[in-house]
């Protein structure tokens, strides 16, 4: 089996569109998030570490010393109990642990407390934006291990020794196993984003893939078009970002079509998605199903959920993604356009900051989108680390609607606006009503609609350049635009547009 | 306190201590001394804790080479709370490694023996069995070396060694002490228990222990009904009314499945007489019937060596015990470092390494119920083992409870027979037979004590008197009136008056 791609993205793509016309791709995702309580899952040791001081947030709980017993956090079932209602599954009646039992250093009890036979939810499903259904069979709510360290290589093999970081064990995941409904790569990137807003909404999980606080292994099979059962599935770990995981599924894609198309078994394995080599590669091959010897944990007693209480978590949903997409497209409501909208709710702050403009403070919903959309997201770099810098931006929601209004009622110009935003977003100390409007008068940036001072500064710019006037009498009449752009820069980008436009206009024909 | 030092130092010969605490102890007992205000109810009792309790700063092995070196960071809630009362720990006693015997014979630190085997320069009789796994902390108590000791009973070994030893065992309901900090054997059958010499002792150091606790999910949230008043108080009035404890109104049940062909005559003798006795206080005495009895013992061993398996993995000689001198790095230069290894090549070195320590740090017993664990709960045996294991306790624990909805307790043997030999060889199966009468409380989660009520000729020694116990079992969180039942056959036995002196007074170096 050799490498899939070899040549440049191009050839890599043509290749992956021949594979596809021939096999299809089934794809399913298995998601461990970190839940965000403050606790850890068992003990009362934080789980907000520094991971560059190792082994400073543990106790005798979390490395399983001798007579230690696990005592479940509540805050754990209900972050998990939201999140399993937002994918829509089934709530279980009653919280029960199993023990998942295999050695490893990097499980202090070599047990894992997991949920086995019963998880906390279970047959739901999500709805991607494309329209794809993929069903989730079950989340359930399982504690982390300890983060190996190894010395000398990336991984056990190679290293010289390796070191154990125990912050980390005994942190309360959510593990949520999608059916292998997706079939393509893009599809499962997708799923993963989608999942991950869903997640950030119902404030279960930060789900950053960065920080390895969601992490994602992908099962990928493929099949020939028409065929119904399923081939032997590989599964791909280290997949670190939703880009990685569209580039992981089309390189397993056509790795397996490849080793089929050479007459090869595909076998059951797990593979390592190598991040620089754009590659997977083989970590071990699954010779049967592993014995973990499951059984009920008998250190933590099962946990009634009264349907009251499941009632109560469920009354503290807020809307999620899809919905609020759809309310945001829609024609007789926001009818914003779907980029505007994707950006708006990609990010629930986002989100949060624009409703509140519109709906609390009155911004007219169009011009609110187009400025966060514009000119804020790009203030603040774009992308690249949109949600962090705009949790820190010094404009509030009431601030932006008043700049709205105060450009839509022409009390200022568009490029006032424009200059005035780094400092309102930056440095602004402003926050009750009126205080942009205050900050523009204090600065003398009111918007000059006055006919007669306009005019004037018509006349100054035209006997400024009487040759430009006599060149545009007989018929350079592009220099409109010029005479405009020299008025508006005479007023300090002050003066109305508009009538700037129609003065010069007058004055040039004219007299 | 100098009185129990000095017993522990006469009695050392039977080997009831692993670790003896004498100089801490000494001082705590000096300042407990010059303290005018009674620290609790315990204030300066010198008390044996077993090994497998843990004790900050104090190592605690559980009779285990793994934890020969293990010093914990932490002490065990019921530790904490006999020490918040006053009492002081004279040292750790010896059991059965990870509480898994019946002899407190299969112990790193070496057997420990019966003080009723007589004088232990008569080499030529057969030393006995203290008992166990408690077996340590039962001789502590029985040779005067503290006052009352801490046990753990997963499936007997707490009532089973006083039974041997001529004492009270009291094993509480299940979650009634809290867990945290006794290293685990069974998880949902350890049961901190007490050893004492009387009745009265045992209450009030439940009493003391008893009780929710935050650190232990599986304790009961119910607050503990204190016993010590009660039980003196019952026992008061009677002795004022002219009888001992009167049990007018009470009904003990006898269940017909305990008498099983194992039983030795003086056992059945004494069952007999206890019957008579608690009817002579005024109890109403009737047969009741538990059906599943039979299955009780395989059940016990199905679920208690599928927790050990799973509770014991943890000793794998990464983070703390026993480390197998093959080190890992060791095994690794052996593959030979560098990226010629493979993943799989070291995850075998691991398995490698773990395999050592824990086939060097565990005794036989233990790596038999380890190893008979993991297959009980392997993907093939699961359905067949664990899960009918799991039905027939469930099914035990619904007859205890419908059998004690028409009585208030059950009047039982502890031992099938008397304390053996501990020259018999050790064949597994046989040992386990003396937990059939104990696992059934075990299973159920119900409070259950032995009381030592009778001296019988021993079967194994012949001539050689030997106590004999009775066991009662209450109603789930019932301690209160079970330590009342239990006062008035103590009182009517009248055992303490009955110790031949050789076992109280006789040194054993």
């Amino acid at each position: 089996m050799g490498k899939g791609g070899g040549g440049g993205d191009g050839k890599k793509r043509s290749e992956l569109q021949e594979v596809l016309e021939r096999y299809e791709p089934v794809v399913g995702v298995e998601v461990h998030a970190q839940l965000l309580s403050d606790t850890k899952a068992y003990c009362g040791c934080s789980s907000h570490y520094n991971p560059n001081i190792p082994n400073a947030n543990i106790c005798p709980v979390c490395t399983g010393e001798p007579g230690t017993l696990p005592v479940p956090n509540a805050r754990v079932v209900e972050l998990a109990s939201k999140a399993a209602m937002a994918l829509q599954c089934e709530i279980a009646h009653e919280v029960r642990y199993d023990r998942k039992n295999y050695f490893y250093p990097d499980t202090p009890k070599n047990y894992q407390i997991t949920q086995y036979t019963h998880p906390l939810g279970a047959g739901g499903c999500l709805e991607l934006p494309s329209g794809r259904r993929v069903s989730i069979t079950r989340l359930h709510v399982e504690e982390d291990s300890a983060k190996m360290v190894h010395q000398g290589s990336d991984s056990l093999a190679g290293s010289t020794h390796s070191l154990v970081d125990f912050n980390r064990a005994g942190i309360p995941l959510a593990e949520i196993v999608s059916e292998p409904d997706m079939r393509s790569g893009a599809e499962a990137a997708e799923y993963g984003r989608e999942l991950q807003k869903i997640l950030r909404y119902v404030g279960a999980s930060d789900g950053n893939m960065a920080e390895g606080s969601m992490r994602l292994d992908i099962n990928v099979s493929i099949r020939p078009r028409g065929e119904e059962g399923l081939r032997p599935k590989v599964e791909v770990k280290n997949v670190n970002s939703f880009k990685s995981v569209q580039q992981a599924v089309d390189f397993e894609v056509v790795r397996q079509a490849r080793a089929y198309d050479a007459g090869e078994v595909v076998r059951q394995e797990t593979r390592m998605w190598d991040e620089k080599e754009l590659a997977s590669k083989l970590m071990r091959v699954k010779e049967g199903e592993s014995d973990y010897r499951y059984f009920p944990e008998p250190d933590v007693p099962p946990l009634a959920l009264a349907s009251s209480v499941v009632q109560a978590w469920r009354a503290t949903l807020q809307e999620l993604p899809a919905a609020k997409r759809a309310r945001y497209q829609d024609p007789a409501g926001l009818n914003l356009d779907a980029e505007t909208t994707k950006f708006l709710t990609d990010d629930l702050a986002v989100a949060r900051f624009f409703e509140a403009a519109v709906e609390q403070h009155g911004a007219e919903p169009k011009e609110a989108a187009k400025w966060l959309v514009g000119d804020i997201a790009g203030h603040l770099n774009g992308n690249k680390g949109r949600v962090k810098e705009f949790r820190k931006i010094k404009l509030t929601p009431g601030g932006l609607a008043e700049l709205v209004d105060l450009i839509g009622q022409g009390n200022i110009t568009g490029k006032i606006a424009k200059e005035l935003l780094p400092e309102l977003l930056d440095e602004w100390e402003g926050g009750e009503e009126g205080a942009v409007l205050a900050l523009v008068q204090a600065r003398g940036l009111e918007a000059i609609t006055d006919p007669a001072v306009i005019a004037a500064l018509v006349q100054k710019v035209l006997e400024a350049n009487p040759e430009k006037v006599e060149d545009f009498r007989e018929g350079k009449t592009k220099l409109l635009g010029f005479f405009v752009g020299m008025v508006l820069k005479e007023s300090g980008s002050r003066a109305n547009p508009e009538v700037v436009q129609s003065l010069t206009v007058e004055a040039l024909n004219g007299a | 306190m100098q009185r129990c030092l000095s017993r522990q130092q006469e009695t050392s010969g039977l080997n009831s201590f692993v670790t003896v605490l004498r100089h801490a102890a000494e001082k705590e007992a000096a300042v407990a001394g010059r303290h005018r205000v009674m620290k609790g109810p315990l204030h300066g009792i010198p008390i044996a804790v077993k090994d497998n309790f843990c004790t900050a700063g104090v190592r605690t092995t559980a009779s285990s080479r793994m934890l020969a070196n293990f010093v914990p960071p932490y002490s065990a809630t019921a530790v904490s709370r006999l020490e918040a009362s006053g009492a002081i720990v004279v040292g750790k006693t010896n059991m059965d490694e990870f509480g898994m015997g019946s002899a407190t014979l299969f112990s790193h630190f070496g057997k420990t023996i019966n003080p009723w085997s007589q004088a232990a320069e008569e080499g030529d009789k057969p030393r006995l069995a203290a008992g166990g796994s408690s077996g340590g902390s039962a001789v502590a108590v029985a040779t005067g070396s503290a006052l009352a000791a801490l046990g753990s009973d997963t499936g007997g070994s707490v009532r089973q060694p006083a039974a041997f030893c001529g004492l009270v065992g009291l094993k509480p309901t299940y979650g009634r002490v809290s867990r945290h900090g006794l290293i685990a054997y069974a998880s949902s059958l350890d049961c901190p228990g007490v050893l004492t010499r009387t009745v009265a002792d045992a209450a009030l150091v439940l009493d003391v222990v008893a009780g929710r606790d935050p650190l232990d999910s599986t304790c009961l949230e119910q607050p503990h009904r204190p016993c010590f008043d009660r039980t003196m108080e019952a026992a008061a009035s009677s002795r004022a009314a002219g009888l001992a404890v009167s049990l007018r109104g009470l009904k003990v049940g006898i269940p017909a499945e305990f008498a099983i062909q194992e039983l030795e005559g003086s056992a059945v003798t004494a069952w007999e007489e206890g019957a008579r006795l608690l009817r002579d206080a005024g109890a109403d005495v009737l047969p009741v019937s538990v059906p599943s009895i039979p299955l009780a013992l395989p059940t016990y061993f199905v679920i208690a060596c599928a927790e050990a398996s799973s509770n014991l993995a943890r000793y794998d000689g990464i983070r703390f015990g026993y480390r197998a001198s093959r080190s890992l790095r060791a095994s690794r230069s052996k593959e030979g470092i560098g990226s010629a290894n493979t993943e799989e090549d070291d995850q075998r070195a691991l398995h490698d390494f773990i395999t050592a320590s824990r086939s060097q740090g565990f005794g036989d017993e233990v790596q038999r119920r380890v190893i008979s664990g993991c297959r009980v709960l392997s993907a093939q045996a699961y359905a067949t083992y664990y899960e009918k294991a799991l039905a027939a306790r469930l099914r035990l624990r619904r007859e205890m409870n419908t059998a004690l909805s028409h009585v208030d307790v059950l009047l039982t043997p502890v031992t099938p027979t008397g304390p053996f030999p501990l020259t018999t060889p050790a064949e597994p199966a046989a040992l386990m037979v003396n937990d059939v009468m104990t696992v059934p409380a075990s299973l159920a989660g119900l409070p259950a004590i032995a009381v030592p009520v009778d001296l019988a000729p021993s079967s194994f020694v012949p001539g050689l008197p030997v106590p004999v116990g009775l066991q009662l079992i209450g109603r789930h969180l019932c301690e209160q009136q079970l330590l009342i039942v239990a006062r008035a056959l103590e009182v009517r036995c009248n055992f303490s008056e009955r110790i031949p002196d050789y076992v109280v007074k006789a040194t054993f170096t």
